[in-house]
């Protein structure tokens, strides 16, 4: 690996990494951390692709009041999924239904996708982060 | 011969994620693979103090992260905000926010979610262990 | 395809999102407690027929070994040592981790 810094080499093409958000936010600390990490990635360029599975799905609810347990509301920083470019965003269709959601609920415009959607976009990844 | 990067998010004896990651670090780099970075994340960032006392009979983890580093040209990288939240600092950062004390080994490095970034956009293939 | 790592046992909310999104052509390696997801019993030959065909099944011999259970594994499922672990992360180019 080329020594060491904090900025990708600008000669190199942007990655396509897919962050998968799995937990639900304020009970640990990964949901916060994930999205610090794809923020960090989108603004180092790369080809930030975010989704949303299962319980993951809470964290884009309205209307959180974290401040109830001192805690930060994370979802201030979805602000800045705009500003980086940000727009693939996914969601399974079954993860909404079983959960009463619809894409329209959530504070993030998520695309939803059956499974068979999902492999194709995860194929076409060069890497997955599991959060 | 491939370029491995890998990404520690549990913390060293509360569960097997620090372990399973060190111990495939060993297996990738005895197989003649480069590892190039090691980036601790989230709880991951406990396995680096040097203040970690297991008793005698148990393994040391955050010390065979230290050897392991001193062995090979391996990069071990933690992230400052995740570190900070949780007690781990250098001597820099202990003075800058005025702590009484500073347990970061010298084999690691603080530094931002880009050198992640960095990793998992420069390696061919980037594996995450975690809890 | 992906290589799926998973470390916790079946029933687990990562376990079954990682059971519904395996293909032909992907491996799933159980690691930590996950290993127990591989063990001969009733309950796991339940999730084990929801698995599709031709998804490679792999569990970690040193974990399996840890818990006593090495001798248990089903049939179809290749114990593997951390190098073989490394082989798999080569071999496929995607991997996944879930937790």
């Amino acid at each position: 690996m080329p020594a060491p810094g904090n900025q990708p080499h600008q000669h190199n093409p942007a990655k396509k990494l897919l962050f998968r958000l799995s937990k639900p936010p304020y009970g640990r600390s990964h949901a916060r951390e994930a999205i610090d990490a794809l923020l960090a990635a989108a603004a180092f360029e790369q080809d930030v692709s975010v989704l949303f599975v299962g319980d993951g799905l809470y964290q884009l609810l309205k209307n959180q009041q974290p401040n109830a347990i001192d805690q930060k509301n994370f979802t201030a920083s979805f602000g800045l999924f705009n500003l980086y470019g940000i727009s693939r965003i996914y969601a399974l269709d079954t993860d909404l239904s079983e959960r009463g959601l619809s894409a329209e609920q959530l504070l993030l415009p998520v695309t939803s996708m059956d499974r068979a959607s999902l492999t194709t976009l995860l194929r076409e990844q060069d890497q997955i982060l599991s959060f | 011969m491939k370029t491995i990067s890998i990404a520690v998010y549990g913390a060293p004896f509360s569960s097997q994620a620090s372990y399973s990651a060190y111990r495939f670090t060993c297996a990738a780099l005895a197989k003649g693979h480069q590892v190039a970075r090691v980036f601790f994340y989230q709880d991951g960032v406990h396995n680096a103090t040097l203040l970690a006392t297991p008793p005698q009979d148990e393994f040391d983890l955050c010390n065979a992260w230290r050897e392991l580093k001193q062995q090979h040209q391996l990069d071990l990288v933690v992230c400052v905000a995740a570190a900070l939240r949780r007690g781990v600092l250098n001597e820099s950062e202990a003075k800058r926010h005025d702590k009484a004390g500073w347990n970061l080994p010298p084999e690691f490095e603080l530094s931002g979610l880009g050198q992640m970034v960095e990793a998992a956009a420069l390696s061919d293939r980037f594996l995450t262990f975690g809890n | 395809m992906i290589l799926n790592i998973v470390n916790k046992n079946s029933r687990s909310d990562c376990f079954d999102q990682c059971l519904a999104q395996l293909n032909p052509g992907d491996a799933l390696l159980l690691i930590e407690d996950g290993v127990l997801a591989a063990l001969d019993t009733p309950r796991n030959h339940q999730w084990l027929q929801r698995c599709p065909e031709g998804v490679a099944l792999y569990a970690l011999r040193e974990d399996a070994l840890a818990r006593g259970v090495e001798p248990q594994l089903m049939a179809g499922f290749q114990p593997v040592s951390y190098d073989e672990f490394v082989d798999l992360v080569a071999q496929f180019r995607l991997s996944q981790s879930w937790y």
